[in-house]
């Protein structure tokens, strides 16, 4: 059974247009979530909007688990899906540039491309930065990035392993972190809404 | 009921179906959702349209110009296509289909577009560093319990709360 | 907090706390498609011939790994030295698995003709078990060719076709032990000859993948 492509058992052509569906879905989403308003987005850093935390947690709950029971059930098996690899210092940095990149620019690239088809100019503006950035990083790669990309491999990590934890223990502890967080991010926004604008509560959506 | 309210869905709601669909993008491609990627090979498909022998002297474009297809035809790009349609959808349906620039209100337009640019040379940096944005590499990969998609939230999020504190004026007037 | 989101949460939290009960994520023992396995047999990469396991077993080649897939009864008679023995109704038992399913060895089967260890073979294959070969023609050929060589019409004889025969001379010395000068071959069929082979000691494999 599945992963169906890796296993030649898709089209490659039937694959890519199911790849398109899922855009869609995955683009609709994004949106009605309310992921192409910057503010909601960065409303995350400060506590005044609580959604960004709200998808993202239950979104990889609900596929880490569901992935978890039909690996079990023989349905799938992830062991053949993407899997990204450990490279934990290039990660550790690049993700502290895509931090600073989030609070000044407001966006990532998934939400900055539904803005952006939803008429968000800064969406817009947004993509063309993070094109510039890829070929300012692939013109300066050879000279200025390949050994600290490479460096800090640590190759096919599973977190559970990495601890020494059972796997399913970890899926349960991260579902009862998610949903304390849930809670505490809920009760931060409430702080806020009471003393925002309704102008900004509106805009906000909350 | 005030109709300039922004109507969207309910947050957990929204992250339920995207976990469904992470699910299904697992079982029929054996891909997680992406974006970054989309871009890269976008980037990389450029390259190689304007200047072919420089894509096969670059080490880190070369290895995605090797093959039959073009640099361009893969699953990810395809996706990204899919997510301009879906949400163009979603903003007719409820209403948000027109251009405006997003932005706390005390932010001039001006502003806002240089710091947008800004933010996005940033990501495309960090994307091809860390191998991965919060869709890809966070999400997907939290997905499959890859050590590499937390040490992305950490460091995204971890680095994001910190540098958000220095930044509090983009976001929130000062009373 | 609102009923729909309640159920979402419950959901998370019934389903993970069932997930603490699992076995770890461990990959799966693979079937493959059909259409996979046809293009597989159409392309005959399985094959290999008897000259080249002669050749690997007189380099003492370490990744070799020869297995009769015939009856014990058959394989005590005669065997190809250094063979071990797994019949074919055997092949799946899990205490074989480590043969088959490894990345260390090169696995050729073995049987008396080509179409038992091709059935073997693609037993194995549908369980997406990799890396394992055939000998093709068996051990009819292997005699044909390594242990009583026939000697190609002089009219027809290319330099390669000179260079296989020498090589297979000098194989059926290394095999049989036979005298350069002797040219006669031997009248009975291998099982049945009497010739005394050394079996070396069986391999063991103790788990390719671990």
């Amino acid at each position: 059974m599945g992963p169906l492509y890796p296993q030649l058992l898709l089209n490659p052509q039937y694959n890519l247009l199911i790849g398109a569906l899922i855009g869609v879905g995955f683009g609709f989403l994004l949106e009605a979530s309310g992921f192409t308003n910057t503010r909601k987005l960065a409303g995350i850093f400060y506590g005044y909007d609580a959604t960004v935390i709200k998808v993202f947690f239950t979104a990889a709950l609900t596929a880490l688990i569901g992935l978890f029971f039909l690996h079990y059930m023989g349905w799938i098996d992830i062991t053949l899906t993407f899997y990204p690899k450990t490279f934990w210092i290039p990660t550790l940095i690049g993700g502290a540039i895509m931090g600073l990149g989030f609070i000044i620019g407001g966006f990532c690239p998934g939400t900055s491309l539904s803005a952006a088809a939803s008429g968000k100019i800064d969406g817009i503006v947004f993509i063309i930065g993070v094109l510039l950035g890829i070929f300012g990083f692939i013109f300066t790669y050879d000279t200025a990035w390949e050994a600290l990309r490479k460096s800090g491999k640590m190759g096919r990590v599973n977190i559970a392993d990495w601890i020494g934890m059972k796997e399913g223990l970890f899926i349960f502890l991260f579902t009862v972190i998610a949903i304390i967080t849930f809670i505490v991010f809920q009760k931060w926004q409430d702080s806020w809404k009471r003393k925002m604008d309704q102008k900004d509560v509106d805009d906000l959506g909350i | 009921m005030n109709t300039n309210k922004n109507k969207y869905i309910n947050a957990y709601v929204g992250g339920f179906l995207m976990g469904l669909l992470i699910i299904i993008a697992y079982y029929f491609a054996g891909e997680g959702l992406g974006s970054s990627g989309g871009y890269r090979d976008v980037a990389i498909g450029i390259i190689d349209k304007v200047s072919p022998a420089y894509a096969k002297a670059n080490s880190f474009v070369a290895p995605h110009v090797s093959g039959e297809e073009g640099p361009m035809q893969t699953w990810l790009v395809f996706e990204l296509l899919g997510v301009i349609f879906g949400a163009i959808i979603s903003a007719a349906i409820f209403g948000r289909l027109k251009f405006m620039v997003g932005k706390a209100p005390h932010i001039t337009n001006k502003k806002r577009l240089y710091l947008a640019l800004a933010g996005g040379i940033l990501w495309g940096i960090g994307t091809q560093l860390g191998r991965g944005c919060t869709s890809g590499l966070v999400l997907s990969g939290m997905a499959v319990n890859s050590l590499s998609g937390y040490i992305g939230l950490v460091a995204i999020f971890g680095f994001g709360f910190i540098f958000a504190y220095f930044f509090k004026r983009l976001w929130i007037k000062k009373n | 907090m609102k009923r729909r989101e309640i159920l979402i949460m419950a959901l998370l939290l019934v389903g993970s706390f069932i997930t603490i009960f699992l076995p770890n994520v461990k990959p799966h023992k693979h079937i493959i498609g059909a259409k996979q396995l046809l293009y597989e047999v159409n392309k005959q990469g399985r094959y290999v011939n008897t000259d080249a396991v002669a050749k690997m077993i007189m380099e003492s080649d370490p990744s070799l790994l020869l297995i009769d897939i015939r009856s014990p009864k058959e394989y005590a008679k005669y065997t190809i030295d250094g063979a071990i023995n797994i019949p074919f109704d055997k092949i799946l038992d899990k205490a074989n698995v480590d043969y088959f399913n490894q990345d260390v060895y090169t696995t050729v089967l073995f049987s008396n003709g080509t179409s038992l260890a091709d059935q073997a073979w693609l037993t194995l294959r549908s369980y997406d078990y990799k890396g394992n070969k055939v000998m093709k023609g068996g051990l009819n050929q292997w005699y044909k060719t390594i242990i009583n060589p026939q000697k190609p019409a002089d009219d027809h004889l290319t330099a390669e076709a000179k260079q296989a025969y020498l090589f297979r001379k000098g194989a059926q010395i290394y095999f049989t032990g036979a005298t350069p000068v002797s040219s006669a071959a031997p009248t009975s069929k291998p099982k049945a000859s009497g010739k005394p082979i050394v079996k070396r000691k069986k391999k063991e494999v103790s788990g390719g993948c671990g």
